[in-house]
């Protein structure tokens, strides 16, 4: 588990992760792409990204996280963990 | 099919008051195609058919390769509202259900966004009352004005006068209402004018005080939870007393809305319901015309609040209403097709040697009895028994989802190309759907985000276990079974014999998750064309091939010793045994 210091590039660890778990990814997939119905297809495969992000950032994530927008694009899914990251120091 | 409203797992995407206005936009057309396509499946459901043949009908009737074997001289024999608990015969059922569906459709279509879901909720009212009568209308209503004062405990008179006043006169016609007759507007305009101002006091001075305090939460699980409750108390009266608990017919149909409830519930507790909610939208969640098809069949479709409120007007309406009449369509496809599909499927299997079987019952009598049974054989009985449920279900389930998209709801269809599947986790979302988000919402997720954060592989086996194994069993087919058969020891025991369904069923999928995991997703999209298709096919019957054996041990066990439907299933496999 690897948890820098600084602010972490989430965002191309996170693009590299959609486009090699999920085949329906587009290449390359722009931080802009929305995922629902495209990428993400079901809920399960949003908890695929949770526990990436858990394992890659150390990260602990609540049902009402991933609440409205927040996994709506590759950016917004950065920011949030960006944003717990924060919070947790 | 179009792609529906994205169904972010979490709620749904918010839709704003102004994308509302912009998606609501009239077309003549499309209100003349709904109200023809309505007129049309009523033909066709209706003995109408018979008594009006037009020259098509009967082209297909007598000269088609299709068998016409609809004995009722029409192809919808299951649909309907409950043959058992309403007094109207099926085909009456089925009018009402269309005429209102057809009045419905027109409110919600020309209504400004902000009142079109008010309609849609005193029709599906009308309908209830007409079809189970007054005093389970007013049992329903009042249970559910209960309902909603607990989940948003509020002070706004607005809200609280007339909420206490409905459930007031729900009481009073639920007592003064003997049998199916209405009660006497004198006595029921007076028990409700005493009684109201009761009820305000009660709500006021003391329910809503106890809101305010710790036992809030404990409430609001119980009503969400009651229909559990209730059944499980049942079966300890049953025990002590050996009578049955009383049930009135509108609490049943409350209690018919418990995964619904309970999504309710998530919702409420994720904060994803205004806590200052009109009573409308509450309703609103809950009743429409579709409510009345086949009332207590497929009851998880449309989930909580969040989902149904972001799925409203979530994009264009006339898209949305199109796109239900398309799974109309397929829903009198799948009647129509089904008894031929079914015959189809038997012929094939007869012409390979096989004797025929059609149910998993039949198959086991002949085991008990110690006969043999080929390989062949059983799976003629596995796939009939799927494709007639199947086939059934799809029937039901599209036409229930298609009413919600007229009313304006872009709802995901309830079966979502199962055949698509080429393993079990991908079948268990695209087969039964809303079912399978009930039990992610009341069990994978609280489990998934609390317990094993560490450990992944136990963390996603564990969170499967609870969703298809214990929620599928206690909160689904428990509480269905107990609503149908009644509350009684015997068929808690009836309902225990059926665990090792469960058990299989959350193992397999649980087993493909976690192997699904261990080996990452990367391999290739499925169905995507060139050679490997031929391993697609191959994935999707295996799948399919494990599924039918396993369901067959949530029917099996109830009436025959488990060792009979290991030996069918160990046939299946091509096991001696």
């Amino acid at each position: 588990m690897s948890k820098p210091a600084e602010d972490p590039e989430v965002l191309p660890g996170l693009i590299d992760f959609l486009e090699r778990t999920f085949p329906e990814a587009p290449r390359p997939l722009a931080p802009n792409t929305s995922l629902p119905n495209s990428v993400l297809d079901d809920s399960l495969s949003y908890l695929e990204v949770v526990m990436f992000l858990e394992k890659e950032f150390g990260l602990s994530f609540e049902a009402r996280d991933l609440e409205g927008a927040a996994f709506e694009t590759p950016s917004a899914i950065a920011d949030l963990a960006k944003r717990k990251l924060r919070e947790s120091r | 099919m179009a792609m529906s409203h994205p169904a972010l797992p979490f709620g749904g995407r918010p839709v704003s008051d102004a994308e509302r206005r912009e998606n609501d936009r009239h077309d003549y057309r499309v209100v003349l195609l709904v109200l023809a396509t309505l007129s049309g499946v009523a033909y066709l459901w209706s003995d109408w058919m018979v008594r009006l043949p037009l020259p098509g009908i009967a082209w297909l009737g007598n000269h088609s390769w299709l068998k016409w074997s609809f004995p009722e001289g029409h192809f919808a024999e299951q649909v309907w509202i409950d043959p058992r608990a309403v007094p109207l015969a099926d085909q009456p059922q089925r009018l009402l259900v269309l005429g209102l569906a057809a009045v419905g459709f027109l409110f919600a279509y020309y209504l400004p966004p902000r009142i079109k879901k008010i309609p849609l909720v005193l029709l599906a009212l009308l309908g209830i009352g007409w079809a189970f009568g007054p005093r389970a209308l007013a049992a329903l209503l009042g249970t559910h004005g209960i309902a909603f004062l607990t989940f948003h405990p509020t002070t706004r008179r607005a809200v609280t006068v007339p909420l206490s006043t409905t459930v007031a006169a729900s009481a009073a016609l639920f007592f003064l209402t003997p049998g199916t007759e209405w009660a006497k507007p004198g006595q029921l305009i007076l028990a409700s004018a005493v009684g109201a101002p009761a009820v305000y006091l009660i709500y006021s001075q003391l329910y809503r005080r106890l809101l305010r305090t710790s036992a809030r939460p404990v409430l609001q699980a119980c009503v969400a939870h009651s229909s559990v409750i209730y059944l499980f108390l049942g079966v300890a009266w049953n025990a002590a007393t050996d009578s049955i608990l009383f049930l009135p017919l509108g609490l049943v149909l409350f209690f018919w809305q418990w995964e619904r409830l309970i999504f309710y519930y998530v919702d409420l507790c994720n904060d994803r319901v205004p806590r200052d909610l009109s009573p409308w939208e509450y309703f609103a969640t809950f009743f429409n015309p579709a409510f009345l098809v086949n009332f207590n069949w497929i009851v998880s479709i449309g989930k909580g609040y969040s989902y149904v409120h972001n799925s409203f007007l979530a994009r264009d309406k006339n898209r949305i209403v199109l796109s239900g009449l398309k799974l109309i369509a397929l829903s009198v496809l799948a009647f129509f097709l089904r008894p031929q599909i079914l015959l189809l499927i038997a012929s094939v299997f007869r012409k390979l040697g096989a004797t025929v079987y059609d149910s998993f019952f039949d198959m086991l009598t002949v085991l008990a009895a110690g006969e043999p049974l080929g390989f062949l054989s059983a799976w003629s009985g596995l796939t009939l028994e799927f494709f007639s449920f199947y086939l059934l279900w799809t029937g039901v389930a599209h036409l229930k989802v298609g009413l919600w998209r007229l009313f304006g709801y872009d709802l995901e269809p309830y079966f979502q190309a199962p055949f698509l599947s080429t393993n079990l986790v991908a079948l268990w979302r695209r087969y039964t759907f809303y079912y399978r988000e009930f039990l992610l919402h009341a069990f994978y997720y609280p489990v998934f985000f609390r317990f094993f954060k560490k450990r992944p592989l136990v963390r996603t086996f564990v969170a499967t276990m609870a969703a298809a194994g214990f929620g599928n069993f206690v909160y689904g087919h428990m509480v269905e079974g107990f609503l149908y058969e009644g509350a009684t020891v015997a068929e808690l025991l009836s309902q225990l014999r059926t665990i090792p369904f469960f058990v299989l069923f959350g193992t397999a999928i649980g087993a493909v998750a976690v192997f699904m995991q261990l080996r990452g997703r990367r391999a290739r999209r499925p169905w995507t064309g060139g050679w490997r298709t031929a391993t697609d096919v191959a994935s999707m019957l295996l799948t399919f091939g494990a599924f039918m054996i396993i369901r067959m041990f949530r029917v099996g066990p109830v009436h025959f010793e488990l060792g009979d439907c290991v030996r069918l299933a160990l046939i299946a496999l091509g096991i001696p045994a």
